[in-house]
Order: structure tokens, then C-alpha cells, then sequence
């Protein structure tokens, strides 16, 4: 085989690899910008395995409260048990380690409404 | 995000004074013989690199627990701090601080047995950096981390090499700075497509398609190689004009030389900085 053909090959194999990279989010209840009734979970999707680390839950006007106990195991899917909310805007946030050692803070902001006024959403 | 910031600001350091020290122990390799008035400043230089590099590795790999708790309170969890003990980054620490450890004593040894030890501890240190990160759980790892490492050993060639060849400039007699310039240049002129190439195989392997250049992952790595075309236009000129000029001597050939050299030295650590943040912040698929 010429140095032109494995050339080629290499490049080609290099260009078709797949990235396995830092656990990203790839779903999560409640999602994004919801509003609604007040979840009793999280559930949160990565695109691969990885332990949280950290969760804090801010409402609105209030300090950052933590969320624990957290997982001990590596996961694609995370659910943690939220504590009973009250009407209001709330930021979730996180900190997962995936498998390759790095460190992914996530963000996520949801709103809880009356039982009466929920029209879905979460 | 203070302890982000401090994280990669502490990263950043690292790779500056590892680069250096890794650097200074393969130009001590090739040319310590001829350079008597530059290798006792260079075997100080490269020490310090070496010593700071070691301090602030471990500083870093203490606060990854203060990273994973989002606060600086995480430092003293012994769950995480756990957690990062038995972590990839523990394996990478260990093989770097073992590299900086043989890099010190080859600097400290004369002769062919130190600037051997120097050499062997610069590989360690560079292929820890196939042990962690994305190359490392890639199922093409047995292409990329010989890519990878490929890369880096030029990296530390060259920005070990701009500081020595700095101090040449003005300590030795001109024609040997000019012989060590002129000696450098012509292998980089083979170096430098090796590490464009291993970059660019590494990145088309690593992003998942061309749209990944428009995220931030990949916005940095166009930064790097428009700083890569920047150090192409710097190392040309000294190749053809500031090197040479050196052996006509002149008042200001030593000058001129060593304020480019001094240029080049500052947009590969930028470069370096860069990659810092690029590799703690985002990821190539995300």
C-alpha cells in the first residue's frame, strides 16, 4: 500500500470517529422553562454515565438550599426526590463527574404555580 | 464560579511550567554540549518550571473537589476528596509529578545519563496527558493518544526551546547562537506539519461534525490555529531574517531576534492558556 492510500485511510477512520466526551445533558423533568404543578422529582438525563456531585434549588428571592442525600453510583439517569415546593421561580443547578474525570455544571429553571392554575408542563 | 476561575487560572499555570520544564530538558538534550555559557542558567530555569509545575498540579487536583461541590467549602469533603482520589486525574498526577521528579534529577545529574533521565521524564509527563480527558475514553484511543502525545512532545519542544534560545542569543558568542538557531529552525521546519496534522486529526476525530466549530469548544480551537498561523509567521521570519542576521552580528541583531523570540514565547503561552479553558469548560460535542 502507498503512503498516499494510508494516508487517506487515516483520515478518513479520523473523520468517521465518534466522540465520547463529557456527559452532557440530554433530557430533564422538569424541563426547561415549565411551568406547572410542583414536581415531587428531578429526573435527569446525561448522554452517558455520570455521579452527581452537587445540587442546589433556589427560589426566587430566597438562598440556594442543597439537596441531599445525592446518588452514590454512576448513572444515565438521575432522580432525586424534591422537597414540597411552593409557588415561584426556581433554579435548579447541578454538578455531574463524568467517566473522563471532568467536572459539568448544569442549569435549569422551572416555575410552580397553584395546584388550580397548573396547566401542565413538568 | 471562583472556583472555576481559580481551577483553570491554576491549570493554565501547569501547563505553562510543565511545558517549560518538559521543554528546557529536551533542548538540554540536544544541544547542552555546545552551549557552556546558557546551560547553568537553563538547568535553574528548568528546575524552578519544575518545582512550580509540581505545586501547582497538586494545588489543582485539590481543588477538583471544591469544583465538583461548586464551592470552595468542597475542598475539605472527604466523599469527593474521595472521589477524586480514586479518579483518572489521581493516575494522571501521579505520572506527572514522576515525570517533573525525573525531569528535576536529570537536571541535577551532568552527561549523558542526566539529559537521558530529562528525556524519560518528559515522555512520562506528556503521556500522562493520554490517561484523562477525552482522547482517553474514545474507542479510537490507540490512534489518538499517540496523536495526541505526537502533538504535545512538539508543543514542549518548541515553547520549551523559545526561553533557551532566548538566553543563547545573549549569552553565547553569535555564531553559535546563530549555529543553534539555524539548528532549531531546520527541525521545525519537519515539526511544525506534525503537530498541524496530529491537531487537525485530533479535532476532525473529536468533533462530531462541522458544526461543532460554531460552539465554543470549537471557536477556541479555531483561536489556537489562528494563533498557530500567527507563531508561522514569527518562526519564519526568525528562520529567514532574525536568525540569520544573528551571525552577521550587529547592534541590533540580538535585539530584534529576541524581541520576536519573546513574541512567539507569549502567543504559544496564550496558546496554552487557551487550551486550558477549552479542555476545563466545554467539550467537542457539546
Amino acid at each position: 500500500m502507498t503512503l498516499a492510500k494510508w494516508l487517506t485511510g487515516g483520515a478518513l477512520l479520523l473523520l468517521v470517529a465518534v466522540a465520547h466526551a463529557h456527559a452532557h445533558l440530554t433530557a430533564a423533568v422538569p424541563t426547561e422553562g415549565s411551568v406547572g404543578k410542583a414536581p415531587e422529582h428531578v429526573v435527569l438525563s446525561f448522554s452517558e454515565a455520570a455521579r452527581l456531585t452537587a445540587m442546589t434549588l433556589q427560589r426566587a428571592g430566597e438562598e440556594p438550599r442543597k439537596l441531599t442525600p445525592l446518588p452514590a453510583d454512576m448513572a444515565t439517569r438521575i432522580t432525586i426526590p424534591l422537597p414540597k415546593l411552593s409557588p415561584g421561580r426556581y433554579t435548579l443547578s447541578w454538578r455531574v463527574v463524568s467517566d473522563d474525570g471532568h467536572v459539568v455544571p448544569g442549569t435549569l429553571h422551572f416555575t410552580v404555580v397553584e395546584s388550580a392554575a397548573a396547566g401542565g408542563g413538568g | 464560579m471562583p472556583v472555576d476561575v481559580l481551577s483553570v487560572t491554576l491549570r493554565a499555570a501547569s501547563f505553562l511550567t510543565l511545558f517549560q520544564a518538559a521543554g528546557i530538558a529536551l533542548f538540554l538534550a540536544l544541544r547542552e554540549q555546545q552551549l557552556p555559557n546558557t546551560v547553568p542558567a537553563l538547568r535553574r530555569v528548568g528546575t524552578v518550571a519544575a518545582l512550580i509545575a509540581a505545586s501547582l498540579l497538586v494545588a489543582h487536583h485539590l481543588l477538583e473537589a471544591a469544583r465538583m461541590s461548586g464551592e470552595l467549602a468542597g475542598m475539605l469533603d472527604p466523599t469527593l476528596q474521595g472521589l477524586v482520589l480514586r479518579s483518572a486525574a489521581s493516575v494522571t498526577l501521579s505520572w506527572r509529578l514522576l515525570g517533573l521528579l525525573l525531569i528535576l534529577a536529570g537536571l541535577r545529574a551532568a552527561g549523558m545519563s542526566g539529559r537521558t533521565v530529562g528525556v524519560i521524564g518528559s515522555v512520562v509527563l506528556l503521556a500522562s496527558f493520554t490517561f484523562i480527558g477525552h482522547t482517553s475514553k474514545d474507542g479510537l484511543r490507540w490512534l489518538l493518544s499517540p496523536l495526541l502525545l505526537t502533538h504535545l512532545a512538539v508543543v514542549a519542544f518548541w515553547y520549551g526551546a523559545l526561553l533557551p534560545l532566548y538566553l543563547v542569543s545573549s549569552r553565547e558568542p553569535p555564531e553559535t547562537a546563530a549555529s543553534v538557531v539555524q539548528q532549531f529552525s531546520a527541525r521545525a521546519v519537519w515539526l511544525v506539519p506534525v503537530l498541524l496534522f496530529a491537531g487537525l486529526g485530533l479535532a476532525a476525530a473529536l468533533l462530531p461534525n462541522l458544526a461543532a466549530l460554531q460552539r465554543p469548544y470549537g471557536q477556541l480551537l479555531i483561536a489556537k490555529v489562528a494563533g498557530f498561523g500567527a507563531l508561522m509567521v514569527l518562526a519564519t521570519l526568525n528562520r529567514w531574517r532574525f536568525g540569520p542576521a544573528l551571525q552577521r552580528g550587529g547592534p541590533t541583531a540580538g535585539y530584534r531576534f529576541r524581541y520576536v523570540v519573546a513574541t512567539e514565547f507569549t502567543l504559544l503561552a496564550a496558546i496554552l492558556c487557551v487550551t486550558a479553558v477549552m479542555t476545563t469548560f466545554y467539550s467537542p460535542d457539546s
